[in-house]
C-alpha cells in the first residue's frame, strides 16, 4: 500500500460517513415530509404538536429569543421525528410463536442494510482538480512513518465525490438492489403468519418481474452514453443537445425515463404498487409480525429506498451532478472566476454539483410522495399484465429503435 | 349489477389521465403550502378545512344537547320539584333522584337531596329535557369535553349539576 492509495482510503471512509449520514437524515426527515405532504394535497394540517417544553423554559429568558418562544414551539410539527423514535423504541419487541429467531431478526437488517450499501457508487460531486505539491512521507510525522521513502503526489490530484468509483457502476446497483427483496421474503415466511407468507410471496413475484423491465429500460441510456460506470453516464450528460438543451437522459430516452420510473415504483414496493404490504388486503403484509424498532427498520429502509430511486433516476436521466454549461473552464474567465482564483472556482463548482445533485434527489422524493396520493393500488393480474405484457415489450422496442438511431447517427454501418 | 364502465382510447392511453389527477394533486399541494406562508396569505387563499380544536372552536347551534344542568330559580335554588318525569322518561335509566321534604320558604315543598346522573349510561337523548315541567333541567351547557381520570367521577351530582 503506497501514501496515495492511504489517501484515497481515508478520503473513501470520510464519504462513506458523510453519505450515510446525509441519506439516513434525509429519510428521517422523510417520515415528517410524508405526513405533512399527505395532509397538505388533503387540505388538512397535518403533524403540528409534538413540542419540547423545555425549548420554551431555555429560551424565554433571553430576551431576543422570546417572540419565538412565546407560544409552544413546535417546529411546524419536526419534533414529530423525535417523537416516533422514541415511542417506537418503548414499545414491545415481539417475536411471534413458532418465528424463526434469527430470520425474524435478520429480515429487517437487511432490508435496511441493502439499500444504504448502494449509495457507495453515487458520484455526487465532480472531481476536484488539486494542483498543490508532493509532499514527501518525512514530512507527514505519524502517519508517514508507516510509509518510508513514499510521497504523497497532491501535485496533480483528483479528489473524487464518491465512496467507490466501481467501473461496472449500475450493474452493482442493479445486482445489489434486487438483494433487497431477501428482507421481503425472509420477514415473511420467517413470522409464521399466512398473511406475511402472502405479502412475501406478493413480494418476491412483482419484484422479480419488474427487474427485467428495470434492467432493459436502462439498457438504451448504456448504449448513448457508452458505459455502465456512473461517472462515465454523468460525463456523457454533461454536454449539450444542439447547442442549447442539456444532453439528459430523459431528453434522449423519454420513453426509457416512464418505464424505468414505473418500473423503479414497484422495485421499492411503492404505491401504486404496494402489493406486499396491501394493508387493506393482507393486514401489513410482509412485516405484519413486526413491531418497535424491527419495524421502524423496515419502515426506514423503505424511505432509504425511495431515495435511492430518486438518486438513480437523478444520475441517468438528469445528468447526475452535472450542471449543463457550469465547470472550471467557463468560470475561469468570467469575473467570479476572478474573484475566486482557480482553486475558489474549482471549490464552488464542486459545491454547487453537490447542491444540484441534491436538489433533485430530494425534488424525485418529493415527486414519489405526490405520485402516491393520485394512484389508486393496482391490482394484482393489472400489475402483472402491466410488467410483462407492456413494459418488457417496449422497452426491447426502445433497445431495437436506439440501435438503429445510433447507428444511423454514428455510421456503424 | 352495473355494468363496469367503458373506458375511451383517451384514458387507456393512461398516461395523460395520470397527467391530469398529478395536477390537481400539485395544484391542492401548492396552494395550500403557499397559504401557510404569512407573508402570501392575502395572494393565495388556502384550502385547508383544519380547525385547530380546542384552541380554536366552531360555534355549537342552541339546539345541540351538551352535558346537562340543573336549572336554579329567582332565590338561587334548584327548580326542580323530584317530580321524577325525567327518570321515568330516561330510556338509559341513568337519572337517580331521591326526593325529600322541607319547610324551608324559600324552597319548594319537595326538592331533589340528591340528583345523580350517570354519565356513563346516557344517551343524550334529551328526552328529560322535554320531561320536565318545570324546565329544571337543560342540556344547553354546550359542554362536550368531559373527559375524567377515574369512570366514578362521570357519576355527577346535584351540586356539579347546579354549578355547570
Amino acid at each position: 500500500m503506497t501514501l496515495d492509495q492511504a489517501l484515497q482510503l481515508v478520503v473513501s471512509a470520510i464519504w462513506a460517513v458523510a453519505v450515510f449520514t446525509g441519506v439516513a437524515s434525509l429519510a428521517g426527515l422523510m417520515t415528517w415530509g410524508e405526513r405533512k405532504l399527505a395532509s397538505m394535497i388533503q387540505d388538512r394540517i397535518g403533524p403540528n404538536r409534538a413540542n419540547f417544553m423545555e425549548f420554551q423554559a431555555i429560551f424565554s429568558p433571553i430576551k431576543l429569543l422570546r417572540p419565538l418562544f412565546k407560544d409552544r414551539f413546535t417546529a411546524w410539527g419536526l419534533f414529530h421525528i423525535i417523537a416516533d423514535p422514541v415511542k417506537l423504541f418503548m414499545k414491545e419487541d415481539f417475536v411471534p410463536e413458532g418465528a424463526h429467531r434469527v430470520l425474524h431478526s435478520l429480515a429487517p437488517m437487511l432490508s435496511l442494510g441493502i439499500p444504504l450499501i448502494v449509495f457507495s457508487v453515487f458520484p455526487f460531486a465532480g472531481p476536484l482538480h488539486i494542483v498543490w505539491r508532493d509532499i514527501p512521507a518525512a514530512d507527514l510525522w505519524p502517519v508517514g512513518l508507516l510509509f518510508p521513502g513514499d510521497v504523497l503526489h497532491l501535485s496533480d490530484y483528483y479528489l473524487k465525490f464518491v465512496v467507490a468509483d466501481l467501473n461496472v457502476g449500475m450493474l452493482f446497483v442493479f445486482a445489489v438492489s434486487s438483494l433487497a427483496v431477501y428482507g421481503v421474503i425472509l420477514a415473511g415466511w420467517s413470522s409464521n403468519n399466512k398473511f406475511s407468507f402472502l405479502g412475501a410471496v406478493r413480494g418476491a413475484n412483482q419484484m422479480i418481474s419488474y427487474e427485467v423491465g428495470l434492467g432493459l429500460s436502462a439498457v438504451g441510456i448504456f448504449m448513448i452514453y457508452g458505459g455502465v460506470s456512473l461517472t462515465t453516464l454523468v460525463t456523457g450528460q454533461s454536454e449539450l443537445l444542439w447547442g442549447f438543451l442539456p444532453k439528459w437522459g430523459i431528453f434522449t430516452q423519454p420513453l426509457a425515463f416512464i418505464l424505468f420510473l414505473t418500473c423503479g415504483m414497484a422495485e421499492i414496493k411503492r404505491v401504486p404498487f404496494d402489493l406486499p404490504e396491501g394493508e387493506s388486503e393482507i393486514v401489513a403484509g410482509y412485516f405484519t409480525e413486526y413491531s418497535s424498532m424491527k419495524f421502524t427498520m423496515f419502515m426506514f429502509g423503505e424511505y432509504v429506498e425511495m431515495i435511492l430511486l430518486s438518486a438513480v433516476l437523478t444520475t441517468l436521466f438528469f445528468g447526475g451532478y452535472s450542471i449543463p454549461g457550469l465547470s472550471v473552464a467557463t468560470l475561469s474567465g468570467t469575473a467570479v472566476g476572478d474573484l475566486l482564483g482557480p482553486n475558489g472556482t474549482a471549490a464552488l463548482v464542486v459545491v454547487l454539483q453537490a447542491a444540484k445533485f441534491a436538489a433533485f434527489v430530494v425534488g424525485g422524493v418529493y415527486f414519489i410522495f405526490m405520485i402516491r396520493w393520485t394512484f389508486p393500488r393496482f391490482r394484482y393480474d393489472q400489475l402483472m399484465r402491466m410488467g410483462w405484457k407492456s413494459i418488457l415489450p417496449l422497452a426491447l422496442v426502445n433497445i431495437i429503435v436506439t440501435g438503429l438511431v445510433l447507428s444511423l447517427i454514428r455510421g456503424w454501418w | 349489477m352495473a355494468k363496469p364502465k367503458q373506458y375511451t382510447w383517451w384514458e387507456r392511453v393512461y398516461i395523460f389521465e395520470v397527467i391530469r389527477g398529478l395536477s390537481i394533486i400539485f395544484y391542492h399541494f401548492w396552494v395550500n403550502i403557499l397559504g401557510f406562508i404569512p407573508g402570501l396569505k392575502k395572494l393565495v387563499k388556502s384550502e385547508t378545512v383544519t380547525v385547530q380544536w380546542p384552541e380554536e372552536q366552531l360555534p355549537i347551534s342552541p339546539r345541540w344537547r351538551g352535558r346537562h344542568r340543573l336549572n336554579r330559580d329567582e332565590n338561587g335554588l334548584e327548580r326542580c320539584v323530584a317530580c321524577m318525569c325525567c327518570a321515568t322518561a330516561c330510556p338509559s335509566e341513568c337519572i337517580h333522584i331521591v326526593a325529600a321534604e322541607s319547610d324551608d320558604p324559600r324552597r319548594r315543598e319537595k326538592y331533589p337531596a340528591e340528583f345523580n346522573i350517570d354519565l356513563f349510561r346516557c344517551v343524550y337523548c334529551g328526552m328529560c329535557v322535554e320531561a320536565c315541567p318545570c324546565n329544571a333541567i337543560l342540556m344547553d351547557t354546550q359542554d362536550m369535553r368531559f373527559s375524567q381520570t377515574s369512570p366514578d367521577k362521570f357519576v355527577i351530582d346535584k351540586q356539579k349539576l347546579l354549578d355547570w
